[in-house]
This record gives structure tokens, C-alpha cells and sequence, in this order.
């Protein structure tokens, strides 16, 4: 089934992720010599202690954050895609991150009217990853209850948009009526951020990851069976109920956490199935799951780095950066295949 | 092998069932080739997803190979029995390849992992319906005929003792029509299968079929073409006033 000419771009993402991995621990705002990187990774002791500490309580933690991020939306928008049998779909056609910005307007444009000493913890690191988190969770709760009553994944699709828009609107209500300083906040959340996270958030981010992966890696023969369309899959003893449930279970689960931690990041899990696809010239999900999440991992750890702005101490966002450097990539492979195919 | 009785079909709606058809007896043989024939909407749809098991039947039993239909699991259905759709959303970026190895998931592993024997049922599944020149072309850039073969081989590739097919010949010209269902025929006698397809296509399916089982507003017949010819059933498929029957030529015809 498979001829020799496949396997260099099954192996490719295998071999270019550690060196981007090396490349994003070695950037920073602060500069480190490569080599001091490498000793530092290696457990070879440095002369610099700040640098250890930079590389051990900084830039690592975010390494690793980008690497299931940037996998983890990647896989979402495979299972989407999968699902739905549309290649414009995302984990967030399902109002992930419209429940998390929900969630997180609430916390930020609403603890005002909370106020006191309450409203003051909400606004914390951790307030606004709970408001997130349970933001998307809601939202994804409402879809996945769909998803057990409807057979259709079009209708389902449309109602994620739906809770996707309704939570999007009242968003901008909170927007209207809170302070420039609130808002401020917001925004900045909204922009998203990779480096946050404290080693405990990791692990935390890690298990979800783990979580959802396995249930993605569970459900492949169910997914394949799908790219025949609901009917032959169903003929070949599927069950659509349980196989959209899984899937939707696992994006949730997999964008709703990492949204959360990191806020709402675009583009990666829309377009990186899309791209993996063209390259791996299959869609045979026991060969799309690892190479989309290595794709994924590797396309954030660039949009990272590119956002870094090499020796410079600006951060860009990273939500604009990874549509900024992504839309003209699917533009161009669009441009050259003329259709888009699922 | 597939026995029906007292058959009622139809679908649930809101406000209760709702009746299609009825059909008091009739069994498929394997070896035989039936063609299902009947008007737009009088339930041939309906009864095809009956005989998969995708949706119940209003009343009635109905058994393959001894079991009965609703008792038995998805996965021992997909052994025994597989379909050709017209319209299957697949994906377009599957190879024909791809696509007919899909036929073998009901007895792969849990991540789909094929065996020799798949491979080489795959290959014969390819080599039946004369598609190993388009192994490694996307489904996407294909015929509508050619992909209704690839439908075919990924039926064949599912070996399974009964073959359901919905309308395999729309949409393809007569030489292809006729290569389907000289591919169907072999199927039923050479593989010893039992083959039901609905179709409109009455006058070609007179000329190569064992049995057809007609639908008509009452109920459902199983005949052979003989039979349905001198017994006249043709003459009131339709309404009279634009065709007619003429059992010499065994066409229809229009009326001036």
C-alpha cells in the first residue's frame, strides 16, 4: 500500500523537530551561547546560574508547552476535520474558544461588579486558566450533549457556530461596559502566550494531553472507516454516536486545556491537517495522527520563535503571529492545487 | 440465505410510523442476481436500509444466513453483508486503493492493520472490477464510472455473502451500465453471492437478471422476468398515459 517514495515525509517531521526544539531553547530574549544551551540540557553544569535558570524554569517549560499545544490543536482540528468531513473545520467551529473567551471575559470585564476580595482572586494567573477552562468546557459540554442527540454532523456543526457566536456576543456586551483597563487586560489574554506556564501547569497541560491523545490514537480505525462517508463506515460496524461522541470528547478536551493555559492561539488547528495532508499524499489517519502532531509541534515552535524577534527583548503575539505567517502558506497551497479537497 | 416475512417498511417520523410498503414473502438465493424495481419514492431506499439494518423494519422478521437481522451486532452484520452507495460523502483525497482496503476494516485490528490475506483479497477485489491501471489515483480524480466500480471492488474487498448495491447504474452510459452489471452477475454466479440492486434501468435489468423483485403501491413481488412479463405486472408499473410495455421487444416505448 505504501511505496518507498511515502516514507521520507512520514520521517521528516521526526528528525526536524528536535532541531527546532534546540533552536527554541537556544532564542530568547536574553542571549545564551548555543553551546552553554546544550551543556545546560545535558546536566553538564554552567558557569551562568541565571542561565540555567532561564533555560530550566523558562524557556524548557515553554518548549514543552508549544510541542503539545501546537500537536494538540493540530490533532483537534484533524479529528474536526475527520468528523465533519470538511476541511474548513477547526477545533474552534465547535466555540472552544469562544467558550474560553467567555469565560475569561466574565472573570476579567465582570470581576468589577463582583468586586472585593473575591473578584481580586478571579483576576489571577490561575482565575483566568479556571474561567477558560470552564468556559470552553460549557460550551463543549452543550455541543458533546448535541452530539449524543444528533446524528448529523452538519446540524452539529452549525451548532457549534451558533454557541460559538451567541458566547462571541456576549463577550462584546462585557467589552461595552467595562473600564480601558479591564478591557486592556482582556485583549492581552486574547492574544495568547506560550510562555506562562509554570512547570506544575505543564504537567497539568500534559495529562490532558495524554488524556485526549488516547482517545484520538483509540479511535483510528473508526476514523478511517469514516473517510468512506457515515454510511459505508456504519455498514462496516461503526457507530456514528459513539465514534463522534469520542472525537468530540477529544477535542474537547484537548483545545479546551490547552486554550486555557495558553489562550486562544489560531490558524495551527485549522491548517496543519491540511497542509500534512497534501504532504503525506494520505489521508490514513495511523500515518496523519503522528506526523499532524509532530507538524503542529514543529509549526508553533517557528511561529514562537518568530515571535521572539531573534536578540530583540519584543514578544509579538503569538495568536497574530501563527496566522500572520500560516494564511499565506494554505493561500499559496490553495493557489497551486486550485480546489480544496477532503 | 436472506428470508423476509410479513415485512413492513417504512420510517419513524414525529408523529408516528409511517408506512411505505408491505412485502408478505421472499427469499434471496445465493447465485442469484435480483434487480429491485419499482416507481420514485415507493420505498426501495427504504427497503434496502431495511436489509442493512440501518433502520428497522414497522413489522416482520428478517434473517440472513439463519440470524436474525436486529439481533445481530454491527460487527457481525458488516461480515455479513456490504454496500454500494451512489451517494457516500467519502473523501476525495482517498486513493482508489485506499478506498477499497477500507472494505477490509470489519476484520482488521484495532488500528487497521491488513494482513496477507487482505492484501490479497484487496488485489482480486482490483483485479475484478478492472482497476488495477488506477490503483494510486485519487478518488477525487476519477470517473463517476470508474468510482462506482471502486464502490464495487470495496463491497468485494468486504467478502461478504450478500452484496446490497442502490442504484449502481445511474449516472453511467449504457456501455458502462453494462459493464456493471455484467460485473454483478459474475459476482452473483462466479462468487456464489447474493446480489440485490435497486435500479430504474427495467429493460436491461430484464435482460440479465434471475429475479426482480417489483415494488409497487401495494406491495412487493419476487419474480422472474418471465413471469413479470407474462403475467403483465410491467403494464401497470406506471401510469398509462406517456408509456407503455411492448412484451414482444421487451421495451418500453412512449406514446404519441
Amino acid at each position: 500500500m505504501l511505496q518507498g517514495l511515502k516514507y521520507k515525509f512520514i520521517l521528516l517531521p521526526f528528525l526536524v523537530l528536535p532541531l527546532v526544539m534546540v533552536l527554541s531553547l537556544s532564542l530568547g530574549s536574553v542571549y545564551i551561547p548555543f553551546g552553554s544551551v546544550i551543556k545546560i540540557l545535558l546536566g553538564l553544569g554552567t558557569d551562568d546560574l541565571t542561565w540555567s535558570y532561564i533555560i530550566h524554569d523558562y524557556r524548557l517549560p515553554k518548549t514543552i508547552t508549544s510541542i503539545l499545544a501546537g500537536g494538540g490543536l493540530a490533532i483537534s482540528g484533524l479529528l474536526m476535520q475527520t468528523l465533519f468531513r470538511n476541511p474548513l473545520a477547526g477545533p474552534y467551529v465547535l466555540g472552544i474558544s469562544s467558550g474560553a473567551s467567555l469565560g475569561v471575559a466574565i472573570v476579567v470585564l465582570g470581576s468589577s461588579a463582583i468586586g472585593g476580595v473575591f473578584g481580586q482572586a478571579l483576576s489571577t494567573p490561575w482565575g483566568l486558566v479556571i474561567a477558560s477552562g470552564l468556559g470552553s468546557f460549557s460550551v463543549l459540554l452543550a455541543v458533546v450533549s448535541a452530539s449524543l442527540k444528533i446524528k448529523d454532523t452538519m446540524t452539529l456543526l452549525i451548532i457549534g457556530l451558533m454557541f460559538g457566536s451567541l458566547s462571541g456576543a456576549l463577550v462584546g456586551v462585557l467589552s461595552y461596559f467595562s473600564s480601558a483597563e479591564k478591557l486592556q487586560q482582556f485583549v492581552f489574554w486574547s492574544f495568547g502566550s506560550l510562555g506562562s506556564l509554570s512547570w506544575s501547569s505543564v504537567a497539568l497541560l500534559s495529562i490532558c494531553s495524554v488524556l485526549g491523545l488516547t482517545i484520538a490514537v483509540g479511535s483510528i480505525k473508526s476514523m478511517n472507516a469514516l473517510l468512506l462517508g457515515p454510511n459505508y463506515a456504519e455498514s462496516m460496524g461503526v457507530s456514528l454516536k459513539k465514534t463522534t461522541f469520542k472525537l468530540v470528547l477529544a477535542t474537547s478536551i484537548l483545545a479546551g486545556s490547552i486554550t486555557a493555559f495558553t489562550g486562544p492561539i489560531a490558524f495551527v488547528g485549522l491548517a496543519v491537517p491540511h497542509i500534512v495532508r497534501q504532504l503525506n499524499r494520505t489521508a490514513d489517519h495511523r500515518i496523519m495522527l503522528p506526523t499532524v502532531f509532530l507538524w503542529g509541534s514543529i509549526i508553533l515552535l517557528c511561529c514562537d520563535a518568530i515571535a521572539q524577534v531573534p536578540f530583540h527583548s519584543t514578544t509579538l503575539p503569538i495568536n497574530a503571529i501563527t496566522s500572520l505567517v500560516g494564511a499565506p502558506v494554505v493561500i499559496w497551497l490553495l493557489w497551486r492545487k486550485k480546489n480544496i479537497m477532503f | 440465505m436472506v428470508d423476509v416475512q410479513n415485512l413492513k417498511i417504512g420510517y419513524r417520523g414525529k408523529s408516528g410510523p409511517i408506512f411505505l410498503s408491505e412485502i408478505h414473502d421472499f427469499n434471496l438465493q445465493p447465485g442469484s442476481l435480483t434487480a429491485l424495481v419499482g416507481p420514485n419514492g415507493i420505498g426501495k431506499s427504504t427497503l434496502l436500509q431495511t436489509l442493512s439494518g440501518s433502520i428497522d423494519p414497522l413489522a416482520g422478521t428478517l434473517t440472513m444466513r439463519g440470524l436474525v437481522l436486529s439481533q445481530m451486532t454491527p460487527h457481525q452484520r458488516s461480515r455479513q453483508l456490504s454496500l454500494v452507495l451512489t451517494k457516500s460523502q467519502h473523501s476525495q483525497q482517498l486513493m482508489v486503493e485506499e478506498f477499497v482496503s477500507l472494505g477490509r476494516l470489519p476484520y482488521a485490528n484495532w488500528v487497521g492493520a491488513l494482513q496477507q490475506e487482505d492484501k490479497s483479497m484487496i488485489l482480486k477485489a482490483l483485479e475484478a472490477t478492472d482497476l488495477i491501471s488506477l490503483r494510486y489515483k485519487k478518488c477525487g480524480d476519477i470517473s463517476d464510472g470508474e468510482m462506482q466500480r471502486v464502490a464495487i471492488a470495496r463491497a468485494l474487498a468486504q467478502d461478504t455473502p450478500i452484496i446490497l448495491l442502490d442504484e449502481p447504474t445511474t449516472h453511467l452510459d449504457l456501455h458502462h451500465k453494462a459493464l456493471v452489471l455484467k460485473l454483478l452477475k459474475d459476482l452473483a454466479t462466479i462468487h456464489q453471492k447474493v446480489v440485490l440492486y435497486a435500479t430504474h434501468d427495467i429493460e436491461l435489468a430484464l435482460d440479465i437478471v434471475d429475479k426482480i423483485l417489483l415494488m409497487t403501491t401495494k406491495s412487493g413481488q419476487l419474480m422472474t422476468p418471465n413471469q413479470l412479463i407474462e403475467e403483465k405486472h410491467l403494464d401497470h408499473l406506471f401510469p398509462k398515459e406517456h408509456v407503455y410495455f411492448d412484451p414482444k421487444t421487451k421495451r418500453f416505448s412512449m406514446k404519441d
